[in-house]
């Protein structure tokens, strides 16, 4: 989670709010921002999903362990969702990716252009046109 | 296919995405808060599901 909160004001300047989201009590979630010391200014909010309802809508509960599988979704301004991303259990999330995802998206909503492989921000996408099939 | 499969949408991109209310805490108050999905509409969120407390993201 700290690895978030080191990038949170980039998501913050994407106009991007954070949300996390486990099946662990509210209570569980104070101490763990007091126990770890990389989470004392932790500035986002930690989600209790005790009855399991929002990782079952979201098809992430991994119903042996009751717990929710490390899956990220982007939700764009208008409740629509524009990505989902699933982790294996023991490989944690590249952070800077998924903030990638975030500006490709909007790139792509603003200029109608599509983003090619290992696009960057501040790169230009690239316009539908016919001529540029076969060379991406 | 179930009778239900109808009114059944995959949370995958293109979906609308499921509306909830949850209880949270708010680290920065160091309070509970009650949250609405709905709350958040004119953002992008970012959802991190993941397993457990004291793990990694």
């Amino acid at each position: 989670m700290a690895a978030v909160a080191a990038v949170y004001h980039e998501f913050k300047a994407l106009n991007a709010e954070v949300l996390a989201i486990s099946t662990d009590s509210v209570y569980s979630h104070k101490v763990y921002t007091e126990v770890s010391k990389l989470l004392i200014n932790l500035p986002f909010l930690l989600v209790s999903d005790r009855t399991h309802q929002i990782s079952k809508s979201y098809q992430v509960l991994n119903e042996k362990i009751g717990a929710s599988s490390r899956t990220t979704f982007i939700i764009d301004p208008e409740g629509v969702i524009a990505a989902r991303l699933s982790n294996p259990p023991d490989v944690g999330r590249n952070i800077y990716e998924i903030l990638r995802l975030i500006a490709g998206i909007q790139h792509n909503k603003a200029t109608g252009e599509v983003i090619p492989a290992n696009w960057m921000p501040g790169q230009s996408g690239v316009k539908r046109d016919i001529k540029w099939i076969g060379r991406f | 296919m179930n009778e239900n499969s109808q009114h059944f949408e995959v949370a995958q991109p293109d979906a609308k995405a499921p509306l909830f209310h949850a209880e949270a805490y708010n680290n920065i108050e160091k309070s509970i808060v009650e949250i609405q999905l709905k709350d958040y509409r004119g953002k992008w969120i970012v959802l991190f599901f993941y397993p457990s407390n004291f793990t990694f993201v």
